[in-house]
């Protein structure tokens, strides 16, 4: 992925980590796109730093620390799966599950009570 | 590429290195004045990130200049050519004590920058008191950078 003349790593299980990082962080000059297609000269130069760091040895936590101490956790294309962003995830199902419940109860309801008319 | 002022996702925009410590690094200087470490950056110092195509750096020239005779100033050129960056230096005079050359961004990524202009005050500990995205205006320098220098310096 990226530019012609950007390198990938020599060694392919490194470029392969490396290409998973690119596709977990956003391209932070652009709206919405990911460091793995942006071609943005900045992405190119962060694509490299990412390159560099995994050849050192870095693992994939660790290059995405290094990114997000720097940049936040906006940095990432999801939020991170822990702590209050853990609300985040399970906010909406909550919403769901009690939503779900609400509304059986309310149609049970309104079964009983047309029914009791009913009779 | 002009600095992200204003556009696109504010969260990402915010200065995120302020309280963190520098980077470690060793550039070599753009005209020949010997090379620039993080080192020398830990003596209640500010660093300027810039390049020649950069028009909101030109923006921020005189304030720069201001900030140079009072304090400390060091650029690191980021994402330029050698030539192109000296000849903007001629074109404009320097207000820079070194100017250390990034071509690739490391440095300017090590620092969390996403754009041109950012300065950042560093202090003796290497820690970032202020880090501005964007050109300097003169109500930042008086109302940020100046009474943050002032407090350092008073310090032992």
């Amino acid at each position: 992925m990226g530019f012609a003349y950007e390198k990938p790593l020599a060694n392919g299980n490194q470029e392969a980590l490396a290409e998973e990082i690119f596709k977990q962080v956003r391209c932070v000059v652009c709206s919405g796109e990911s460091l793995n297609s942006s071609e943005a000269d900045f992405s190119v130069d962060m694509r490299a730093v990412v390159r560099e760091q995994v050849s050192k040895g870095q693992s994939e936590e660790r290059v995405l620390q290094f990114l997000t101490d720097r940049y936040g956790a906006a940095v990432l294309q999801a939020p991170p799966k822990a702590g209050a962003s853990l609300l985040l995830w399970l906010f909406p199902m909550l919403l769901l599950f009690f939503g779900a419940i609400k509304i059986i109860a309310t149609i049970r309801a309104k079964k009983v009570a047309s029914s009791g008319k009913g009779s | 590429m002009a600095v992200s002022n204003g556009l696109g996702d504010k969260a990402s925009f915010f200065p995120t290195m302020i309280g963190k410590k520098i980077p470690e690094f060793s550039l070599e200087t753009i005209a020949g004045e010997g090379g620039l470490s993080s080192a020398e950056l830990k003596r209640n110092t500010i660093v300027n990130f810039w390049a020649s195509w950069c028009t909101s750096c030109r923006a921020e020239h005189a304030q720069l200049f201001e900030l140079g005779k009072k304090y400390p100033l060091y650029g690191i050129n980021s994402a330029d050519g050698q030539a192109a960056a000296l000849s903007y230096l001629n074109e404009n005079h320097n207000p820079f004590r070194k100017v250390a050359f990034d071509p690739q961004r490391k440095v300017a990524i090590a620092f969390g920058t996403q754009g041109l202009p950012e300065t950042f005050v560093v202090a003796k500990d290497g820690t970032i008191y202020y880090h501005l995205r964007g050109p300097l205006t003169q109500e930042v320098i008086d109302t940020q950078i100046v009474p943050i220098m002032t407090e350092l310096e008073q310090r032992k």
